[in-house]
């Protein structure tokens, strides 16, 4: 896998900070439910030039972007970014995300939300005493989606 | 007891109501008239104030008092106020005694007036008891050599001889190679800054040539110490180079034109020099010098000097013993570096590709044998991949316990280093724990992750050598992330430990001052005398004390420099008189004492009695303890005042008493503490002071019982932290078997405490009191008058025995 070296030394740029306290791993909730994911060893394999790991691997896709890890950093890594930035690159370089992640993608170019908006729902919406959920805007998701190249990306997807 | 009659004054202080609220001072006034000797005793609010020492002065002069008691607070608080006080009335100030009824009573001891009362009366005839066997002492004063001795000549020695000189003392420099320097001088960069090693070294190396108050002596060792803090008489052994120092000028033609070449220490043996040379360019001095055992005599050397116009090559120079004196020294030899071969798993003098840190030192120095080129030494070629690891002989039971302390920064430093002259080059850290905890340093870590140095946690369990390749393989886990690894690279560089230099247990037997469980030179205090010998006027500065990296050695050097010029700055220096002495005709010539003595204070001639040198002596009494024949004495501390002090303490109803040894420095002052912190406990304790727990004869236990003790305590300094160094050891040693000896005798064990509290530990004490008096009561004093009686027959007779 040839992977453009600008790439990677945006990404280690901060990433080589690490120094392994494993805060970002201490607070993270995917962690907490998912035993095979470590962002600390996410950074790691990094510092030790797995690169083509990191990128094909499902660690980069397990992220909440809940910022936590960012926000702890002694270091200043930055994680939730780098994780961003490791997606974007997996993704130029022709990587697929894992099923579970694309059916997200699908499911968001089709109704405007990651999770589909259920009878059982819209019924506990309704006893809660909450209003009725609207539809979202899929065209105004597509118009987004054209004008950022994530248009193509989801063409791909969408075979 | 002197044969002069005996005048005793007695002055009990109320210390406002800080002693009178609890203990009724007049009651205790009055019941010490009838104590034998005192022919006055009186009570007063303050008996530090200055009408208070003045009713003690007029009293000294009215009533022709020899003895002064104060019953007030701590003597560690106001016995030199008082010694004064009795000094300026007339008598001699250590014809002076103390009863501490204030932290040791009435502090401790509220709501029971009474039985704290009955204390202080007892702390009183005590004092009493005491000071009807002392005798008159005169401070000792020896005078001081304004001159000091360096011994090693690098970065610490420098800059303790450079501070010395600048105050105006004279100060000879001793080093045992042909130039100073030190390990400083070889080093490529210094961390975290990077600075140029010996372009910082360099003109502080001229400047000590140069001075007008220094005598550098290189090529030289200090052969003999003799004397005390002062006058100690040096003898300095100075080998011949075969070149005179006063005509040669360091031209360097003899060693263009010498055929002989052999490796150079200096450039850890990767490049050569000739049998005529010089350390290195910069040496100080700058002077040749003729390596015999390389060297063929083929005298074109001599030739090349004649050439120039001199004759400063001569073969039969013979070795020089030179004779000094000086008033103080400063150990400052420094440190080796730790020989990666006796441990196998690393490889090195297995592997060429293996190399040191020194190694790598000098290859990285543009100045070095390889220009700058770090290369491999099986093919000449640049690695690709380099591997540091660190703690090579550190942190290892089968080495080195200890950390060294620096090798984590010189390890970045070298990585830097690398990384900054080849940026495409793989660097890897294979570390432990990172130590980097000083000004600078961990902003230099960061800086060292930011350039793309590959950090892993772990340690090679072995590094294996690819044959074909002349590559590394590192078998290791990961610790980061759990998993083993064979970390393959084309050269490895070992952080080797820091050593105590080669000779340091020589120079220690030639000073008479302990090296440590590690073999460096050991402090007086770990905390508040970290330079000082435990001979007095004897310093030490830099890694000759412990490994210390340059900023470290440096502070410690100006240190020692003061600690010097404090006694230098004074004519003459004043000595403790509490000390041994050895009774000659007494003395059987056993030697015991000269072994437990911690200061090599006491000397014996074959066939002569044992000599105590008062300036050497300490005063912590361990000898007088240990000696079998009784010969020796601590002044201030002697066999009968003790007892007469165990006497009175135990004067009334003793089975309720507990008999209590305090070292002055650790047990006594955590005693203090529990008054000062008014931890309450019961008032059974009698407590007597001696400067060390090595102080406390078998005897003394043994006196207490027979006089019907209920317990008895003996406490000092934990371990490692005795005033007087190996005290305590002494006192564990002497007082342990006696629960087995006391056993027999029919005397429950448990009745002796043996305990180790510190200043800090003043809960600690009133808890073993409790816990004391309540055996007393488990045991019932019937019981413990029945055992005291039954083992009096035995107990008498080893007081006869002598122990």
């Amino acid at each position: 896998m040839e992977i453009p070296q600008g790439a990677k030394d945006e990404i280690m740029e901060r990433a080589r900070y690490c120094f392994g306290c494993g805060v970002c791993m201490g607070g993270c909730p995917v962690a907490r439910v998912n035993e095979g994911f470590n962002p600390r060893l996410l950074v790691r394999e990094l510092i030790l030039e797995n690169w083509e790991e990191v990128l094909t691997g499902d660690a980069i896709w397990l992220c909440s972007q809940c910022h936590l890890c960012t926000e702890n950093c002694p270091q200043g890594v930055g994680l939730s970014e780098l994780i961003v930035k490791l997606r974007n690159l997996a993704t130029s370089l022709g990587i697929t995300p894992p099923k579970s992640y694309t059916d997200k993608i699908k499911l968001m170019a089709r109704t405007g939300r990651l999770a589909l908006l259920t009878a059982p729902t819209a019924r506990a919406r309704r006893s809660l005493g909450l209003t009725e959920m609207e539809e979202a805007e899929v065209k105004e998701i597509r118009k987004l989606a054209k004008g950022t190249g994530f248009e193509t990306f989801l063409a791909d997807l969408e075979g | 007891m002197n044969s002069e009659e005996l005048r005793i004054g007695v002055y009990v202080c109320h210390c406002g109501l800080n002693i009178a609220a609890v203990v009724d001072c007049a009651e205790v006034a009055e019941a010490s008239k009838s104590l034998p000797g005192v022919v006055v005793s009186k009570d007063y609010r303050y008996m530090c104030s200055d009408p208070g020492q003045e009713m003690i002065k007029k009293d000294i002069a009215e009533h022709d008092l020899n003895r002064v008691v104060v019953a007030a607070c701590s003597p560690r608080m106001h016995e030199p106020t008082f010694r004064k006080c009795v000094e300026a009335g007339g008598i001699n100030p250590f014809l002076f005694e103390m009863a501490n009824i204030r932290e040791f009573d009435s502090w401790c001891h509220h709501g029971v007036p009474e039985e704290a009362t009955e204390k202080a009366k007892d702390l009183v005839a005590m004092a009493v008891a005491k000071a009807r066997y002392l005798s008159p002492l005169e401070t000792l004063e020896v005078p001081v050599t304004p001159a000091s001795l360096v011994i090693g000549g690098g970065v610490a020695g420098i800059h303790t001889a450079l501070d010395l000189a600048d105050m105006g003392y004279k100060v000879y420099l001793v080093e045992r190679s042909s130039s100073i320097g030190g390990k400083m001088a070889a080093l490529d960069k210094t961390f975290p800054t990077l600075d140029c090693s010996i372009c910082i070294l360099g003109p502080k190396m001229v400047e000590v040539a140069q001075h007008p108050n220094i005598e550098l002596m290189t090529y030289s060792e200090v052969t003999k110490v003799e004397g005390y803090i002062g006058n100690f008489h040096v003898t300095v052994h100075t080998r011949p180079r075969y070149v005179d120092e006063e005509q040669c000028n360091g031209c360097g033609e003899c060693a263009s034109v010498c055929p002989i070449e052999v490796p150079n220490r200096y450039e850890e043996a990767l490049g050569p020099r000739k049998a005529i040379y010089v350390e290195f360019p910069q040496a100080i001095p700058l002077r040749y010098t003729i390596d015999r055992d390389a060297c063929i005599e083929c005298f074109k050397c001599v030739d090349a000097c004649q050439e120039q116009g001199r004759d400063a090559i001569n073969f039969n120079m013979e070795p020089e013993e030179v004779e000094i004196d000086v008033g103080t020294i400063t150990v400052a030899t420094g440190f080796d570096l730790y020989d990666p071969r006796k441990v196998k798993q690393y490889g090195y003098g297995i592997y060429p590709n293996v190399v040191t840190a020194m190694e790598i030192e000098r290859m990285v120095n543009a100045a070095g044998p390889t220009f700058g080129h770090v290369v491999r030494p099986s093919d000449r070629r640049q690695p690709e991949t380099v591997a540091f690891v660190t703690c090579v002989g550190s942190r290892d039971e089968k080495a080195q316990i200890y950390c060294s302390g620096f090798c984590c920064m010189y390890t970045l430093k070298n990585a830097v280093l690398l990384k900054d002259h080849f940026p495409e080059m793989d660097i890897y850290i294979v570390f432990l724990d990172m130590r980097t905890n000083f000004k600078g340093y961990e902003e230099f870590y960061r800086r060292a992750r930011g350039m793309g140095i590959k950090f892993i946690r772990g340690h090679p369990d072995e590094i294996f050598g690819d044959p074909e390749t002349g590559n590394l393989i590192l078998s290791l886990e990961d610790l980061s992330s759990g998993r083993p690894i064979d970390l393959e690279v084309e050269l490895v560089v070992l952080s080797q430990a820091a050593v105590p230099s080669e000779g340091t247990k020589e120079l220690s037997q030639i000073l008479t001052v302990s090296t440590d469980t590690s073999g460096f030179f050991l402090e007086s205090h770990p905390k508040l005398k970290p330079m000082d010998a435990a001979t007095d006027g004897i310093y030490f500065a830099g890694s000759a004390q412990g490994p210390k990296d340059i900023p470290y050695s440096v502070a410690q050097a100006s240190a020692a420099a003061s600690r010097s010029a404090r006694v230098m700055s004074h004519d003459e220096w004043e000595i403790d008189p509490i000390i041994a002495y050895v009774d000659p005709e007494k003395c059987v010539k056993c030697g015991v004492c000269t072994t437990k003595c911690p200061y090599g204070a006491i000397t014996i001639e074959e066939g002569e009695p044992a000599v105590v040198t008062p300036a050497k002596c300490h005063g912590c009494g361990t000898c007088v303890a240990d000696c079998p024949s009784h010969a020796i004495t601590q002044q201030h501390f002697t066999d009968a005042q003790i007892m007469a002090q165990i006497d009175a303490g135990l004067r009334e109803s003793p089975e309720s008493k507990i008999l209590g040894f305090l070292c002055n420095w650790c047990s006594y002052a955590g005693a203090d503490l529990a008054g000062i912190s008014r931890h309450q406990f019961p008032t059974n304790l009698r407590p007597i002071r001696v400067m060390c727990s090595g102080r406390v004869k078998r005897e003394f236990v043994y006196e207490a019982f027979l006089k019907g003790a209920g317990m008895v305590m003996v406490s000092g300094c934990h371990f490692a932290d005795c005033h007087y160094i190996t005290g305590n050891y002494n006192a564990e040693k002497r007082i342990k078997p006696l629960f087995n000896i006391l056993e027999r005798a029919g005397i429950n064990p448990k009745r002796l405490r043996l305990e180790w509290f510190s200043a800090a530990e003043g809960e600690y004490y009133a808890r073993i009191t409790r816990e004391m008096v309540a055996l007393i009561e488990e045991l019932g004093e019937d019981q413990i008058r029945a055992e005291n009686e039954k083992a009096k027959p035995f107990l008498e007779k080893l007081m006869r025995r002598g122990g």
